[in-house]
């Protein structure tokens, strides 16, 4: 199999339609797990009605589901080179036993969390980033790399960003374990939309440092590139979740529906943004080849303003 | 070049990266880790050495509770902080009280006298221990922990189980004053409120006795070296 598809002759011609096919797909994702928490808040009366071995066998299932649900998704992306199943299934099994091995060491131990993160608004944010959003990042990268990194099968930008949202999604299952196992078992309907908002949030913010990933795999990037995607995929992840809390709090009353619309909004935003970023990639990866075919030297090209246009 | 020109494409050529940059981005990707969760622990310090002060005495002493608790019942001789975040119906507080030092009394007695009080006030009473430390300006200080039962809740009229309450009371003479500061907790809740007491402890300096100094044992009494 060819390693670097575009360094040659550029992106394939059916690079617009994969990107097409990749925000369809998460589209279908999101409608997914928006009948998730719909059928969990119809039947929520079912709840009550389970002990608690059955409450917490049920809600176990529900912290798998998105997760799931996301994977599945895989198979409608790029289906003119589909992704191995066992290579997703293994980034995202890798991302979930590092996650699961180092959560209670890391939080539990070392750094305590729960006795200061949410002493304060500030502590809440900062710590969100620096602990959780670095640690479920650096993990996200680890699981990558140690997987399919150098695997022919890594052979185009928007697989990075792929194998770190599977990865992310194992990061995020056992978010949603401990948060089971923490509620005993959890309300159906708010467990649920919590569930889904972890999952959205590890997700997608992973698909971001996919994208470094994706670029550090084929092209030479500056020393402080990947762990740039590192710090603002951290950043994005701390932003994330302290806005789910200030959202999902209001007086006494929570609402969960707020953090699950935020949820789908971020998605929706940064699988638009890392969409578009690979595509942008591609087509300049394509132009340096023509420009190299005919011994120019490549530029970036100029932002289009108003008087270009003839405005 | 724009930042996005440099996101979107990092490399002016299309050269794939040699395996020895992979390497080099691993550890750039690692020491940034390393370098935040360092941050981290300042923000985590930060966060537990966060305090309020209170002043009592004409600024005859001066002690500190963690921030996020909440001052009560303060006056010139004493206060009262409770954290209302407490994950139990029994708020963990510091009390503190003073009164000028009498007479011909010594930290010892007043310690005695202190345990009376207790004994006659608190349900279920309990003396486990007291030990000799020492306190600000090398003062000579008793450190006895002790428990009792609260019943939070029948207080504010509401029907729950009563609260074992783990306590210690820090006593100590200074500038002839005696000071008692008690620190209280559920006892299910102690040692999770251990971050907390130690930033009262640390603002009074409290610690074990100096060998060399000549500070008295418990047995031998804290009578001498008590007076002011």
């Amino acid at each position: 199999m060819q390693l670097h598809p575009f360094h040659e002759g550029g992106p394939p011609e059916s690079g617009a339609t994969t990107q097409r096919g990749f925000l369809r797909s998460i589209s279908f994702e999101l409608l997914g797990l928006f009948l998730f928490v719909a059928i969990f808040h119809l039947f929520s009366a079912i709840g009550p009605a389970l002990d608690e071995t059955g409450l917490l066998l049920l809600s176990l299932v529900m912290a798998v589901v998105p997760a799931l649900l996301w994977l599945a998704v895989f198979y409608r992306i790029d289906r003119a080179e589909p992704e191995p199943k066992r290579l997703v299934l293994g980034v995202y099994l890798m991302g979930l036993l590092l996650m699961a091995a180092l959560y209670q060491p890391l939080f539990g131990v070392v750094f305590a969390v729960e006795s200061w993160l949410r002493a304060y608004g500030w502590s809440h944010l900062v710590g969100g980033v620096l602990v959780t959003g670095m640690a479920s990042m650096a993990i996200v990268y680890a699981a990558v790399r140690i997987v399919v990194f150098g695997n022919p099968e890594f052979d185009e930008r928007l697989d990075g960003i792929i194998y770190a949202v599977a990865a992310g999604l194992g990061v995020a299952t056992v978010h949603n374990f401990v948060y089971v196992f923490q509620h005993g078992g959890v309300d159906l309907d708010v467990g649920s939309i919590r569930i889904v908002v972890n999952a959205l949030g590890y997700g997608s913010i992973a698909g971001v440092l996919g994208y470094f990933i994706g670029q550090a795999r084929f092209e030479k990037t500056p020393l402080f590139y990947l762990p740039a995607g590192v710090v603002l995929s951290a950043a994005l992840l701390g932003l994330y979740f302290f806005l789910v809390e200030q959202t999902g709090s209001t007086g006494l009353r929570a609402e969960f529906w707020r953090q699950l619309l935020l949820g789908l909004l971020l998605t929706l935003l940064v699988m638009g943004a890392v969409s578009w970023l690979v595509r942008r990639a591609d087509e300049e990866t394509a132009r340096v080849a023509q420009l190299a075919a005919t011994g120019d030297r490549w530029e970036p090209k100029p932002v289009e303003t108003a008087s270009d246009r003839g405005e | 070049m724009l930042w996005i020109d440099r996101l979107i494409k990092p490399s002016p050529t299309n050269a794939p990266p040699s395996p020895g940059e992979f390497v080099r981005n691993d550890l750039a990707v690692a020491a940034t880790v390393l370098f935040a969760f360092i941050l981290a622990l300042g923000v985590r310090n930060q966060v537990y050495n966060a305090a309020q002060y209170a002043t009592l005495n004409d600024g005859r002493l001066r002690i500190a509770y963690p921030e996020r608790w909440v001052l009560r019942e303060q006056s010139e001789v004493g206060f009262t902080a409770l954290h209302l975040a407490s994950p139990s119906a029994y708020d963990t507080r510091v009390e503190v009280s003073s009164r000028p030092l009498r007479e011909g009394e010594t930290l010892e007695r007043a310690r005695f006298e202190r345990s009376l009080q207790l004994a006659s006030e608190l349900t279920a009473y309990r003396e486990l221990e007291s030990v000799a430390m020492q306190a600000i300006d090398g003062a000579p200080a008793i450190v006895t922990t002790y428990g009792f039962v609260a019943d939070p809740m029948r207080e504010l009229g509401a029907i729950d189980l009563p609260v074992v309450v783990e306590a210690q009371d820090i006593q100590f003479v200074h500038d002839g004053w005696v000071y008692v500061i008690s620190l209280r907790a559920d006892a299910a809740h102690w040692e999770s409120a251990a971050r907390s007491f130690a930033v009262v402890r640390n603002s009074i300096r409290l610690r074990t006795p100096d060998r060399t100094a000549s500070a008295p044992d418990a047995a031998g009494g804290f009578e001498g070296a008590a007076r002011p």
